[in-house]
């Protein structure tokens, strides 16, 4: 949308918020069509009044707040809500592959095995652990509890080591295993690991973006 | 009044201006500023990141409303967001009236 004098003012100014946030797309886009709403109310007396749109925005965002007044806030909750998602996949994606482990080495008896195969899904299942403790402690608990400046971060590391250790038991299952259990069981752990990990490491890392630009984001009461 | 200590209660305020009826976020600034006399100086734009907290936390839910003929996001307070906003009124009305009693205190029956 353009107006007689350029570009729209509030697309551009939704475009510098859209630049600078990252989290869960859906989040993002909500938020920023909820500012744009917001700041096109605002621009609408000045507007209507007889001025230029851009003249109207620029007058309304002395009152509304240039893009680097909300950075700071839109970025944390987006971090929140980025945190969140890659917990719940993470939750998810290792439940899963716990039980297509257990598939696999249900009767599969003893063996040295077991020595490195327990202490990877133990891994990937504290990372499970991690994940339920993350939603619950942002969702409504975090009305008490105070959410830890690094949640993002650590969430963000927690679930990069997940998705390695379920490919890694997978594989290791898969190696010493295969013989013992059927095809079908093995091509579902192995789709379900390549799967799970693909998921849960590329929310890991917006989760781990989301938290650096969470410490980077512009004070707003900066000068 | 400056953004920083309103930054403080800002939930409060929120809630307040949904207590009634679902609003959106706009109309919430609005009401804000009305009740306030336009005295509450706010980055209004900070709302928005505000209300998607509130959301998160259980204390609003946001339903889809026409205003105007345009079909906007709206909030209403929730059962939580009411008994949040009643401890955030009794903590102020505490407050107010401890810091009341020492910046303006009553005179005493023996003062002359």
């Amino acid at each position: 949308m353009t107006t007689s004098a350029g570009p729209d003012p509030i697309a551009a100014y939704t475009a510098v918020l859209d630049a600078s946030l990252h989290g869960p797309r859906r989040a993002k886009e909500r938020l920023l069509a909820e500012i744009a709403d917001g700041l096109r109310d605002a621009a609408e007396p000045y507007h209507a009044a007889g001025g230029e749109l851009a003249a109207a925005v620029e007058r309304a965002t002395d009152e509304f707040g240039r893009p680097r007044d909300l950075i700071p806030e839109c970025q944390r909750e987006l971090t929140i809500r980025q945190t969140r998602a890659t917990a719940a996949r993470l939750a998810l994606c290792a439940a899963v592959a716990l039980a297509g482990w257990h598939t696999l080495w249900v009767g599969a008896g003893g063996g040295l095995w077991r020595l490195v195969a327990i202490p990877l899904a133990a891994v990937t299942a504290l990372g499970a652990v991690h994940a339920g403790a993350v939603l619950l402690a942002t969702g409504r608990l975090a009305r008490s509890l105070h959410t830890p400046a690094r949640l993002a971060t650590t969430t963000a590391w927690t679930a990069s080591v997940a998705a390695v250790t379920m490919v890694l038991t997978t594989a290791v299952l898969v190696a010493v295993l295969a013989d013992a259990a059927t095809p079908a069981a093995v091509l579902l752990a192995s789709a379900t690991a390549i799967v799970g990990h693909a998921v849960v490491a590329g929310a890991a890392r917006s989760c781990r973006r989301c938290g650096q630009l969470d410490r980077r984001a512009p004070d707003a009461d900066a000068p | 009044m400056k953004p920083d200590p309103v930054r403080g209660h800002l939930d409060g305020l929120l809630l307040a201006a949904v207590e009634l009826e679902p609003l959106h976020g706009y109309a919430i600034i609005t009401a804000v500023r009305v009740r306030s006399g336009g005295a509450l100086e706010l980055r209004t734009g900070t709302i928005y990141p505000a209300l998607n907290r509130l959301e998160r936390l259980g204390l609003v839910r946001s339903v889809w409303l026409a205003d105007g003929g345009r079909r906007r996001r709206c909030y209403e307070i929730t059962d939580a967001g009411r008994h949040s906003l009643a401890d955030e009124r009794s903590a102020w009305r505490t407050f107010t009236s401890t810091i009341g009693a020492v910046l303006d205190p009553a005179p005493s029956p023996g003062t002359p």
